[in-house]
């Protein structure tokens, strides 16, 4: 489980959620093909969490968040801080449908270059766009604003200046609460916050878990992003569509804006593939580490005209349907806004506001030329293949404190495998294989010290000592694995860069090999910087074994880079200055 | 006498939030610059104007706060808020400093539409608040400027504390 929760039980795991997700919900998508607004393009990142905002006239705001899962039912939790007790009869769940059609009609669309002619150039391209509330009881110190059944949903909405009592209320009545997420639950029971805890009601299968809908009192719509670092990936993306008036971006995040001329794209390659999101990445970690791209902002009325034009193919798209149009019709105007973020980012609750300012098209022409090279001639092929004009490090993301290098196709697996992308990691930060945006295994380096489960704590009060992931796991000659959450990960000797896959049993790995261009020295001589005071780590930081030492940055101001980096994945170290508290569940999808 | 408890939120671009500062003075501007209100457009403040407190919808008060300036580098600005309830400067100022990027606005350059948190909004209500704005940009230039405005609110059920006790 991941994103906006605290996952309960053993089950929770943010890769394998995001498989799931992948499994379930793309794949129908593919197959329909059929045109229209809910069957045909998949969105750009098929990984990313979804949230939809409504701002209603009279001052309140639904909020729609999509629940990935992937465990067994009985270990199925999932609790968000609130502001506020949502509305009566505000309570629903969402088709997942919905959000998809959503996502994959207001998402990116990349044009080919005008002098660029491909024999699917036009297919490339792609159509442009059509352009009930309980009484309030208190049991205890908890105060229980509402407990319903919602869908498949047990709903409760609780509160309590007591951490500990509402903890032990949550675990007494079903909803399960692991150790690492009591920290999260002080802090914002300090705030004075409640908590929106689902659970699956008995008989109910993981398979019917939909997005949640409520109606929150309030005109500044706002995300509860540290609650989602306990269970986030390394980089995990974040869309946010926000319906109101006009357009909207964040107040407290900065804007962060993508050069197209940077867009490293490949030919004969459906659907499109480029590196947008890796951009995306980038551009976040170089404003600090947190920030929104506006992906697109214009009137709701073409989305509106097309899926009420729309012919529903099934029931599941006429739910879909039902469900969106009032959201499109009621409300003028949409602006998507895309974010990747590292779990140690998520310090700050992002806040969002009107900002005005002119329509964005989600139409980008992608350049033919990027560094002096031709896109448009480099043949097909896989990335990294031979004559490729792009690099797997195009399109690569190591994270803040990540070094991308192209490893030889030939150490991997032989003649005539493709080049792959690996990553080097800074001291204190470890490699950890996770997914990119399309579903592909990818390395990002993550901070030692946001491992909250390791091995021999307990996950529950009277559960058994973990065990440690890394037994039987083999990094590489004279590299370490280190457990994080439960999952394997790999420090990397000297020189040595990680680099992820999938075996044939659907487990990732992570080993350690050389890189075809050395990584610099200078590059080891960086570290994380400290934690904030009252965000500490789970554990202290793990040194990489022989690592020079630390650069004196004191002349920094008191942030570091990755100097001496080109390319994709050469990103500043600065934005863990902001760490927080993370965990990442991972025990069924142990790499 | 009540205190009205005010912090402001940590911002934009790495946003460095100072906690445990909040006695030192503001320093002092060497150009002009001018601290308003407006979400979405910059709006001039009158000392003694009233502000509406917004509601968030993940909890919490704002009012919204804009700075704009024209004689500063727009990119990289810190700009550093201050706080204190104006029939009580002795309390003491809450701070924040963070780094911006301010986009043109006319003649100038603005940045618009922080929410400025008020911690307690019952003890904000409808008494006096100074706001000091502080900007520097990348060359050290500084500017400052300061409102005593006057928050209103609407309370919310299950928004917090109706009463300031």
């Amino acid at each position: 489980m991941r994103r906006l929760l605290l996952s309960g039980g053993a089950a929770v795991g943010l890769a394998s959620a995001t498989m799931l997700v992948a499994t379930v919900l793309m794949a129908p998508e593919r197959a329909a093909a059929c045109g229209g607004f809910f069957c045909g393009r998949q969105p750009v990142d098929q990984q990313a969490e979804r949230i939809v905002f409504a701002m209603n006239p009279n001052g309140s705001v639904d909020m729609i968040v999509q629940i990935a899962y992937q465990g067994t039912a009985a270990d199925f939790a999932w609790v968000l801080p609130l502001g506020a007790v949502p509305e009566a009869g505000s309570l629903d769940v969402f088709p997942q449908r919905a959000l998809v059609a959503l996502d994959a009609n207001t998402g990116p669309q990349f044009q080919m270059p005008d002098d660029c002619f491909l024999w699917d150039a036009d297919a490339s391209a792609g159509p442009p766009s059509a352009g009930g509330m309980g009484p309030r009881s208190d049991e205890g110190e908890v105060t229980v604003h509402i407990r319903e059944e919602v869908g498949p949903f047990d709903v409760a909405v609780v509160e309590s200046e007591d951490p500990a009592a509402l903890v032990s209320w949550l675990r007494d009545n079903g909803f399960r609460v692991t150790t690492p997420m009591e920290p999260y639950i002080r802090v914002y029971t300090s705030e004075g916050k409640k908590f929106l805890a689902l659970r699956l009601q008995p008989g109910e299968d993981v398979d019917s878990i939909q997005p949640f809908r409520f109606t929150l009192p309030g005109e500044a719509a706002s995300i509860p992003i540290r609650m989602t670092a306990i269970a986030a990936e390394p980089e995990m993306g974040i869309t946010v569509f926000l319906l109101g008036d006009m357009r909207y971006g964040g107040a407290n995040w900065p804007d962060v804006t993508i050069d197209d001329n940077q867009i490293v794209w490949r030919p004969y390659t459906w659907p499109q593939e480029t590196n947008w999101t890796a951009l995306v990445a980038r551009g976040v970690d170089e404003a600090g580490g947190r920030g929104w791209v506006t992906e697109m902002a214009g009137p709701t009325a073409p989305y509106a005209e097309l899926a009420r034009s729309t012919t529903p193919p099934d029931e599941e798209s006429q739910a879909a349907q039902e469900a969106l149009l009032p959201l499109l019709e009621g409300n003028p105007y949409i602006t998507r806004l895309y974010t990747r973020l590292a779990p140690e980012e998520m310090t700050l609750d992002p806040v969002f506001r009107r900002t005005g300012g002119a329509d964005v098209s989600n139409v980008r022409r992608l350049p033919r030329y990027v560094d002096g090279r031709d896109l448009c001639e480099s043949p097909g092929g896989p990335v990294g293949g031979e004559d490729s004009a792009v690099t797997p490090c195009d399109f690569a993301t190591c994270g803040a404190g990540g070094l991308c290098r192209v490893v030889a196709g030939e150490v991997m697996g032989g003649a005539g495998t493709p080049d792959v992308a690996g990553c080097a990691c800074v001291p204190g930060t470890t490699a950890r294989t996770t997914f990119d945006p399309s579903g592909r295994p990818a390395v990002s380096c993550v901070d030692t010290r946001m491992s909250f489960l390791n091995p021999g704590d307990r996950e529950v009060p009277g559960a058994d000592p973990l065990p440690d992931a890394c037994v039987g796991v083999s990094c590489g000659e004279g590299s370490e694995c280190v457990a994080m959450n439960m999952t394997p990960t790999c420090i990397c000797a000297i020189g040595m860069v990680a680099v992820g896959s999938i075996d044939a049993s659907g487990v990732r790995q992570t080993r350690c090999v050389a890189p075809r261009e050395p990584v610099p020295v200078d590059f080891y001589t960086l570290r994380v910087p400290g934690l904030p005071i009252d965000l500490p780590g789970g554990r202290p930081s793990m040194e990489l074994p022989g690592a020079p030492p630390p650069r004196d940055t004191s002349s920094d101001g008191g942030g570091c880079s990755a100097a001496g980096n080109t390319g994709a994945g050469s990103m500043g170290l600065g934005v863990l200055a902001l760490a927080a508290l993370a965990l990442v569940r991972s025990r069924r999808r142990r790499s | 006498m009540r205190r009205a408890r005010v912090r402001i939120a940590s911002g934009a671009l790495a946003a460095a939030l100072v906690a445990g500062c909040a006695r030192e003075e503001p320093p002092p501007g060497e150009i002009a610059i001018e601290l308003g209100t407006g979400e979405w457009r910059f709006e001039p403040l009158v000392d003694g104007q009233e502000v509406r407190m917004i509601h968030g919808a993940q909890g919490g008060w704002h009012v919204w706060t804009s700075v704009r300036a024209a004689d500063l580098d727009p990119d990289r600005v810190r700009l550093e808020l201050y706080m204190r309830p104006a029939d009580e400067p002795e309390s003491g100022w809450d701070t924040s400093k963070i780094d911006v990027n301010m986009v043109p606005d006319g003649d100038a350059f603005a940045y618009l539409g922080y929410p400025f948190v008020v911690v307690s909004p019952a003890c904000a209500a409808d008494r006096p608040l100074e706001i000091r704005a502080v900007l520097r940009d990348r060359r050290g230039t500084t500017g400052s400027d300061s409102r005593v405005i006057v928050p209103t609110w609407t309370p919310v059920e299950g928004g917090g504390p109706t009463t300031c006790d």
